[in-house]
């Protein structure tokens, strides 16, 4: 379970909104020279000039952030998009925070914290001193109303935060209790020891929000935000749906004012539009952008692109209990006959590395000696010849593309395209079919497809969450959509759950990443890199690997 | 008369009860399952479940229909499965900014089609007919979006005149009133928001206005040149009014009443314009508002949407029958 | 009434009931005179040489196209058009003077077929409406209300919600956004025939209804039926299009103006010419029809000019 991608796990919103991030913008930058002589910093590569008159005035505008699509909350309980995460991350503060520029932790609302030596019971030493921005102290009750509202809910409506199945699984679900010791004091208590708890809590949906607010606003908190954090929505006018959402800093924060007074959200749905807008200054900070927006923007020297990366793998799923796809051969052979490193240069620019496995390169079991499928059509050719395929009798199926973009794959269904010229290639029909995301989800939980495509970000780093998430028989129409079961892997799997030590670990999940790959349920494709696209005026900005940015220290000339 | 206009009234009843059952049946015909798409791609069955259940998702159909009519009944359609939010009160926020798109785009139409219409009429067979009506032509046989794309490459890429994308300039703060952008600028005395929601509603406005433009040209000159062949013309010309008095006073105040009319039925058109208008220059609007909500099955929006749209539909369709009943007294219903 | 009737089918626009009935009536057979009429407008000769230009190319696509519409090569994309590529290439290294020339295939369906669709239908509505009156009638023009109420894009998005995206559904959708304007013409066809002579005379003998319809009916109610079938084919390719280009349309990797213009609409500040040839080719696809179906309106009724 558990994970950040929920933003993108809800059908639309992700942050890439359909018809809208699909978006890559090609040709090669042909004028930097010409950007460069040229004053005001208006300039775009491409094929010529691009004016700049639009560039209106934006000193004292504070931080300018492009974003694909609406920040659907600014209640942390509530929100579900990657855009909502991020602007939730800067308004409210969890107990625990990641630090900057990793996945590590740091106090946040806790200063401090122990951990009993049966891993039962937590122990949270609260900051003293810290108000909310609509005045109230916070302090332990602070932390019960919270909890107590996940819980229990909110009573009286039908949006009853325990049904959010997220807030279930990585929290409440796994705490039997939270109890007041004073009021600088809080115990969550476990019924059985888990250790990802803490970074659990780092999830920017744990923001603790007002007590006050909760109580008053139930859940229309969302339009009503009061957090502890860096940014505050200063009044209801400040923010228009769809357009543009202004926070101003929060001058008593406890971590220090922020260097920018204002940080506003502006929602640009094309890619190609949030390049323009960072090109000539509209905008500081450009997320989301495609591949070849990225590649455009390294060309401009008032740009830097800011990546690390990335959690993630793209890949291609066969159901493996329907024919043809229960033969390895066909499986094999559509493996061998995709270009993995074309599509990396070709698709996305070098944004993506083209995959060995299963686990990316970022995740600490990563296996950099795994033998995996190179781009052989002769081979796959070859292969399938073996199983019974030929000009006259060709394979033929039906291929399920997603439409939305995704964090794994910025391309979105022009990946699907590509995919299926190279199958042409060797003889093979692919037909595709392409799904709305919502329906694309549903009908492959409910086993109605012979391939499609897929992909995973992951949630915490650790490799249990992709293999076993992905690839474990009690993940079977969950999030093992390709109803992969092989007896020795599921073993091994289990087993690692159990161990503690690294080391072991990661020798258990080389062994049963190797065996995976040789099953080949999936066509491996790649990783994809975690890019954003800044001005150089702007300075501290760092990436989180999970996709959300703390904008506090971040400043800008 | 009156009996047209009652039995015309009578008439809307069994349209919109036929409307509100039409969108709860297509509503049920949508694949796909809200609860799965609130829960996410890594939520449990079980979860999936406990959010149906929630919902009321898995209640019988006759008493979501009960339910749906009643909503419907008291305009009270809830909140947002995706916000959370009270379904009215976004609604108003993205129909402001639509409405005010389609109007901005019917007053262009207006203005620039009725003088088409009437050179046109007046100078029939010469070089002005023929280039107005193939301006009119070109109009209605060119797709909306491709006009927008066209203009945001030319003007606002190449030139720079016209921001590319949104509805106010970042940093412009603006207090809403009724969601028009340039309305409520006008309504509050910001003067820079005016400028700027001007700015970027003048290239959207105009590419919408198009359809509707070539439509009232084209139907300003048939109508002028009926007019003007009418007895009373001719009265008024040989009793020595000039040409130029004679179209102005007599011929295009009669002319006028069809295309006023008209305008009444290009509304389906136009919003349909303005909700691809809305996709090509990334406006918040009805349009975004409602596909994303078929994305994300999120039923309390799609109903309150199209269900207002197709009432709003019926009683304009309904007020053009009436209008044009009563002002053209050649017509006799029974 | 005429003047509403002479531009609003070619809009393609909603009608109100009075207006297209009133369209019906005006019955003519002058199909002769007509036929002379139509060789006279020069306008309409223009848009008739383009539509048998269109279909040539759709025929002969293959041997017209330089290059393949689908195989892609990332080493030749979006390239400027050049002497190879004379309208430039796509994000996948695609020809698009190949894929505008074969995408000529899918206009030609996406414009005809929901056309077909809507006239079989709403032919079929419009003789029972017309004929059985009463209920039947009532029955079938509140649906046509209902259809009617909704903005054709939003009736659109619906069906192929419903149905799933593709090009067969497209074509469904846009034809049943077509059905209710061919049942009230064929209506108001029928509702002006039905008393004549000709017809009562056919009943008194005891034909059957359904010889009765067509044999005495629908062939004297052709001439409207034909005008609001060729106006409305550029009508349904421009709607097609809207569909694709919001992402509900043909399926990849099709050759597709309206999926064509949706990839340029998102590689538009550099690659311009991926979205403007598309969007030029059914402007003036979408024009011939228009002019063609004026040209065939004015011949079929001189009462209007």
């Amino acid at each position: 379970m558990a994970n950040q991608d929920r933003a993108q796990a809800q059908g639309f919103p992700t942050r890439l909104d359909r018809r809208a991030l699909l978006k890559r913008s090609g040709v090669v930058a042909a004028a930097p020279a010409l950007a460069a002589a040229l004053p005001g910093a208006a300039m775009a590569a491409g094929g010529g000039a691009v004016s700049s008159r639009w560039v209106r005035a934006q000193e004292g505008t504070g931080l300018l952030v492009g974003i694909s699509t609406d920040i659907d909350h600014l209640d942390p309980r509530q929100a579900n998009t990657q855009e909502a995460y991020f602007a939730n991350a800067n308004v409210y503060d969890c107990l625990v925070l990641y630090e900057l520029g990793s996945a590590n932790l740091r106090p946040g609302l806790a200063e401090s914290w122990d951990i009993s030596e049966d891993g039962l019971t937590y122990t949270f030493h609260l900051r003293q001193g810290v108000t909310y921005h609509d005045g109230t102290p916070f302090n332990a009750d602070a932390v019960i109303t919270w909890y107590n509202s996940i819980k229990e809910g909110t009573p009286g409506s039908q949006f009853d935060a325990t049904k959010m199945p997220y807030m279930a699984g990585f929290l409440t679900d796994l705490v039997s209790e939270v109890a007041k010791v004073d009021d600088a004091t809080v115990t969550f208590t476990l019924p059985k020891p888990f250790s990802p708890l803490l970074a659990n809590l780092a999830i920017p949906i744990f923001g603790v929000p007002s007590p006050k607010a909760i109580q008053q606003y139930a859940l229309d908190l969302s339009v009503n935000p009061s957090g502890t954090g860096a940014f505050m929505l200063a009044s209801p006018d400040d923010w228009t749906r769809d357009s543009q959402l202004t926070l101003t800093a929060n001058p008593n924060y406890w971590g220090g004012a922020p260097s920018v007074g204002k940080v506003v959200f502006k929602v640009g749905p094309e890619s190609s539009t949030r390049l323009q807008q960072v090109e000539t200054g509209e905008i500081d900070i450009a997320l989301f952008l495609t591949p070849d927006d990225v590649k455009k923007a390294r060309d401009n020297a008032d740009l830097q692109v800011v990546e690390d990366a990335g959690l993630n793998t793209n890949n291609v799923e066969f159901n493996v209990r329907k024919e043809p796809f229960t033969s390895k051969e066909v499986r094999q052979a559509l493996n061998y006959a995709v270009n993995k490193e074309e599509l990396s240069q070709g698709l996305y620019d070098g944004g993506m590395v083209a995959a060995g496995g299963v686990l990316p390169p970022s995740d600490w079991a990563y296996n950099p000696e795994l033998k995996s499928y190179p781009f052989d059509s002769a081979k796959a050719k070859e292969l399938l010849t073996t199983a019974g395929y030929s000009e006259a009798n060709p394979l033929k199926f039906t291929f399920m593309v997603y439409t939305v973009a995704r964090g794994y794959n910025p391309a979105g269904d022009r990946l699907g395209t590509a995919i299926q010229e190279y199958w042409k290639q060797v003889g093979v029909e692919a037909e595709i079919q392409t799904e709305e995301w919502t329906q694309y989800r549903a009908d492959r939980r409910a086993d109605k497809f012979q391939v499609s495509l897929s992909g995973w970000q992951g949630d915490n780093g650790d490799p249990d969450n992709f293999l076993y998430a992905l690839l474990g028989k009690a993940n079977w129409g969950g999030a093992n959509t390709s109803w992969y079961d092989n007896p020795e892997v599921e073993a091994l799997l289990l087993q690692a759950q159990e161990i503690s030590d690294q080391a072991q670990r990661t020798e258990l999940y080389h062994q049963a990443e190797q065996m995976i790959v040789d099953d080949a349920p999936w066509v491996f494709l790649g990783y994809q890199k975690h890019q954003v696209v800044v001005r150089t005026t702007v300075t501290d900005f760092q990436l989180q690997p999970t996709y959300i940015y703390y904008l506090a220290g971040v400043k800008k000339a | 008369m009156t009996r047209y206009i009652l039995r015309r009234l009578v008439l809307v009843v069994p349209t919109l009860i036929g409307i509100l059952t039409a969108v709860f049946v297509l509503l049920q015909l949508i694949p796909g399952d809200p609860a799965i798409a609130l829960a996410g791609e890594k939520a449990t069955a079980q979860q999936i479940e406990k959010i149906r259940e929630a919902y009321g998702l898995n209640r019988p159909m006759p008493v979501q229909y009960a339910y749906f009519v009643k909503s419907a009944v008291t305009l009270d359609f809830g909140r947002s499965l995706r916000t959370h939010q009270p379904v009215g009160k976004e609604l108003r926020q993205f129909f402001g900014a639509t409405i005010e798109l389609s109007l901005a785009a019917l007053i262009i139409a207006l203005l620039v089609g009725i003088p088409l219409g009437v050179v046109a009429a007046t100078r029939r067979n010469t070089a002005l007919d023929y280039g107005s009506m193939i301006v009119a032509l070109l109009g209605i046989s060119m797709p909306v979006y491709w006009a927008g794309i066209v203009l945001i490459y030319l003007l606002s890429f190449r030139l720079g005149i016209f921001p590319i994308a949104g509805i106010l300039d970042s940093g412009i703060k603006l207090r809403h009133i009724t969601y028009g952008y340039v309305t409520d600028s006008i309504l509050t005395g910001n003067w820079p928001a005016l400028r700027s929601s001007l700015n970027h509603l003048l290239l959207p406005a105009f590419v919408l206005s198009t359809i509707p433009m070539a439509i009232v040209a084209r139907m300003t000159r048939s109508s002028m040149l009926e007019v003007l062949g009418q007895d009373y013309l001719r009265t008024a010309r040989a009793k020595g009014l000039r040409e130029r008095l004679v179209v102005a006073r007599h011929a295009l105040k009669n002319a006028l009443i069809p295309v006023v009319t008209v305008i009444g039925l290009q509304f389906g058109g136009l919003l349909s314009g303005a909700f691809l208008t809305e996709t090509v220059f990334a406006r918040p609007g009805v349009g975004r508002y409602v596909v994303t909500a078929i994305g994300a099955r999120d039923y309390p929006v799609i109903q309150a949407v199209v269900l207002l749209i197709a009432i709003l539909f019926v009683l304009i369709n309904l007020a053009v029958d009436l209008i044009y009943a009563f002002l053209d007294p050649r017509i006799h219903y029974g | 009434m005429a003047q509403r009737d002479e531009s609003l089918p070619a809009i393609g626009y909603r009608l109100s009931a009075p207006a297209l009935e009133q369209t019906a009536r005006r019955q003519t057979s002058l199909w002769g005179d007509a036929a002379r009429r139509l060789r006279h407008d020069k306008a309409a000769v223009a848009g008739l040489a383009i539509i048998v230009v269109l279909i040539l190319v759709a025929i002969f696509a293959p041997a017209i196209a330089p290059h393949s519409p689908t195989d892609q090569s990332f080493i030749n994309k979006l390239k400027a058009p050049s002497r190879n590529y004379p309208l430039g290439t796509d994000e996948f290294g695609r020809d698009t003077l190949s894929r505008v020339v074969y995408g000529s295939r899918v206009a030609l369906r996406v414009g005809l077929l929901p056309v077909v669709f809507a006239l079989i239908l709403g032919v079929a509505a419009g003789l029972a409406a017309g004929y059985y009156g009463g209920a039947t009638d009532q029955f079938i023009m509140r649906l046509t209300d209902i259809l009617l109420a909704f903005p054709w894009l939003l009736l659109a998005i619906g069906i192929v919600a419903i149905l799933g995206p593709g090009i067969n559904n497209v074509i469904i959708a846009v034809g049943i956004i077509y059905v209710p304007a061919f049942a009230r013409i064929v209506r108001g066809s029928v509702l002006s025939i039905k008393e004549k002579e000709y017809v009562e005379a056919a009943r008194a003998i005891g034909q059957p209804d359904l010889q009765i319809m067509t044999r005495h009916i629908l062939s004297n109610a052709w001439a409207p039926i034909i005008v609001q079938a060729t106006l409305s084919v550029g009508q349904a390719i421009i709607y097609a299009a809207g569909l694709s280009f919001i992402g509900l349309g043909t399926q990849p990797p099709a050759a597709d103006w309206g999926v064509m213009l949706k990839s340029g609409h998102e590689f538009l500040r550099d690659s311009p010419w991926m979205g403007v040839f598309p969007g030029l080719a059914i402007l003036v696809t979408v024009l011939a029809f228009n002019l063609f179906g004026d040209g065939l309106r004015d011949a079929l009724d001189p009462r209007i000019r």
